[in-house]
């Protein structure tokens, strides 16, 4: 399994290749487009800022650097760079000028595969240049073989799978679509609802992100006319419910770091997954977090990188697991689950956590 | 489905039947559903589509008298509830780009797309912010506009579908629900106020306004102010999915686009949350 990593600059490279990365992908959002259409219409899912390169030129210097870090180690080879289009749907205008962009890149032999929600746009881009890879986006949904296999008929030479698919799932769809890369998303940040699914500008300045909206909440019974709950039993239910959520919200991005020596990124984790997702024949597994520190990437690939070569090494699904759960030094966060891509690949037994019931026995309690 | 099929045969009713998006498991479901279809279906049935695969596998049958929908879920266009309330100060002093009053429908490239696909007719939620015209040159795929309510944001995490479930099973996709939302509805009261109540600042929570900085959010409350003296605007969450309701005045406004493009020629009424 590739590890795909995201990069922002020339600089970036040669540690994140040195720490394992596999395959780059980078964020496009050039000055000209924010000239036309400001600061709230995106060319792909983030922002004016540090997730996004704003210049042609430097696009083409980074790749560069990509396609040429991997000359000097043993294994001659050409490291790929993908570029993200990926906005749900980019109106007539749009599209022309990424097009126009997408040609300059492909003509300067820039970018190897770009990666695309819009249907409409990805047509586009493979008709008038039918050498272009093209990737399918998570904002396009997939989550069954044949929207897989719909979206290779568009052109599509690999696909990535929506965040929130059960292993199972991820099996089925391996085993239907042998032919098809697959990309999984592997750590760093989640999505509440589906990306595709979700109509929200992922964040308004002023206004944050649209899934982490403090709420308040009031239910209502729709056999009682929309009435508030009145029985206290209910109410309290329900005062659990939204507590346990709010919970959950806050493990859905990045978290700070780990303690101890391991200082590796917190939040959402597939790690446990990886021997499983290594065994189905997955293409690649994606470190999200374009905007992220260098820091920050360095030691998410080491993350993937050490429990994959495990792995790769020794064959040993548990180890590998277990390596996952040492590194992550949160079992806490590891044994609630809510940080987890794929929950059914965890391993509880192998989470050492303290046990609440063993208390420190008093004076008093020793006496008869 | 053979009972519905058999029940509009008999009155002589058009039938659409309506699918969400789906994993491996959810097309298996679909399959003898659209096997009904192929034998019973009365002249005209449609299927709404909201997947991509499911899109494949109705195209890939045999029985070309289906008319293929494609459902709102597919036709992406921005229906963030926080639109009509965003300013210049939030955009840098930029004005609101053409992008948030279009959609995936009026691309070329999509609609392209979408006639390869043997797609006749595509579903469209009204944002709040209001909608372009369409390009009066584009006669063939028809449209459905869809009122009051519009779909914000969905997916298989579904707070609701929790209730009452051990911490094991709450929160990811769940494999079975019980769907607590057919007997609970969520009223979401947002941390702002309208931007025509707001207008000249920036319409967050602050010491000025309707929100005590003390105050602690994503709560439940038993009870909202009354709506004629509440500046925050309310939505609503029906199991994994938030809609926005069209007041009186943009349902109007959505009735005044549907007569300036004839092409929508279409509405389809929720009388309730559409679940």
């Amino acid at each position: 399994m590739q590890i795909l990593c995201p990069v922002n600059s020339p600089e970036e490279v040669a540690p994140l290749v040195d720490a394992g990365a596999d395959e780059f992908y980078c964020g496009l959002f050039p000055t000209e487009w924010y000239e036309k259409w400001g600061r709230g219409s995106w060319p792909n899912r983030r922002g004016p800022g540090p997730a996004n390169i704003s210049k042609i030129d430097d696009l083409a210097r980074l790749a560069d650097s990509v396609h040429t870090a991997g000359s000097g180690g043993p294994n001659q080879r050409r490291v790929p760079l993908f570029v993200a289009l990926n906005q749900q749907f980019y109106p007539d205008d749009q599209a022309d000028f990424l097009l126009g962009i997408a040609q300059d890149l492909q003509s300067r032999s820039a970018v190897d595969a770009f990666i695309v929600s819009d249907p409409g746009f990805m047509g586009l881009l493979k008709t008038e240049i039918p050498e272009a890879r093209v990737f399918s986006s998570t904002v396009s949904v997939a989550t069954n073989a044949q929207a897989v296999r719909f979206l290779a008929d568009l052109g599509c030479s690999r696909v990535i799978l929506s965040r929130h698919l059960h292993l199972a799932e991820v099996e089925s769809l391996q085993q239907s679509v042998p032919d098809v890369e697959l990309e999984v998303f592997l750590l760093n940040d989640n999505c509440y609802f589906e990306e595709g699914f979700c109509s929200t500008t992922h964040t308004m300045p002023g206004f944050g992100v649209y899934c982490m909206t403090p709420w308040e909440l009031r239910v209502t019974r729709d056999d009682q006319g929309g009435q508030g709950l009145s029985d206290p039993e209910e109410r309290a239910r329900w005062d659990f419910l939204i507590d346990e959520h709010r919970r959950f919200l806050g493990n859905l991005s990045h978290r700070g770091f780990g303690g101890g020596r391991a200082a590796v990124p917190l939040g959402p984790c597939g790690l446990c997954a990886i021997p499983k997702l290594m065994d189905l024949g997955i293409h690649s597994g994606k470190i999200v977090g374009r905007e992220a520190s260098l820091y920050r990437k360095i030691r998410s690939v080491q993350s993937v990188r050490y429990v994959r070569d495990s792995y790769r090494e020794t064959g040993d699904a548990q180890e590998a697991k277990k390596k996952a759960v040492e590194l992550r030094a949160d079992p806490r966060g590891c044994s609630s689950g809510m940080s987890c891509y794929y929950r059914s690949a965890r391993d509880r037994d192998l989470i050492p956590l303290p046990s609440r019931s063993t208390k420190k026995p008093t004076r008093n309690a020793t006496k008869p | 489905m053979e009972a519905a099929c058999d029940f509009c045969n008999r009155r002589q009713w058009k039938l659409t039947l309506l699918t969400p998006y789906v994993t491996d498991w959810g097309l298996e479901k679909i399959d003898p559903l659209l096997q009904a279809l192929d034998t019973m279906a009365p002249h005209g049935t449609e299927v709404v589509v909201n997947d991509w695969g499911v899109l494949r596998q109705v195209a890939n049958r045999s029985n070309a008298d289906l008319l293929v929908v494609l459902g709102r879920g597919l036709n992406r266009m921005f229906r963030d509830p926080r639109v009509p309330d965003v300013g210049p100060e939030h955009l840098g002093g930029d004005a609101p780009p053409s992008a948030w009053r279009s959609a995936s429908h009026q691309s070329q490239g999509f609609r392209t797309m979408l006639r390869s696909a043997g797609i006749q007719r595509i579903e469209t939620d009204m944002p709040m912010q209001g909608m372009q015209d369409l390009d009066p040159d584009e006669q063939d795929l028809k449209l459905s506009v869809h009122l009051p309510y519009g779909m914000v944001a969905s997916g298989r995490i579904c707070m609701m579908s929790a209730l009452g479930q051990s911490a094991s099973v709450r929160f990811p996709p769940p494999r079975a629900c019980t769907a607590p939302c057919h007997d609970y509805t969520l009223e979401l009261r947002a941390p702002w106020t309208r931007r025509a109540v707001g207008a000249g600042r920036l319409p967050l929570v602050a010491e000025d306004s309707f929100l005590p900085l003390d105050h602690v959010l994503n709560r439940r409350r038993n009870a909202f102010p009354a709506h004629e003296n509440d500046d925050a605007p309310r939505f609503i969450q029906k199991g994994n999915t938030h809609f926005y309701c069209l007041d009186e005045e943009k349902v109007d406004s959505a009735l005044d686009w549907v007569h300036r493009n004839p092409t929508a020629d279409r509405i389809v009424v929720a009388p309730d949350v559409p679940m």
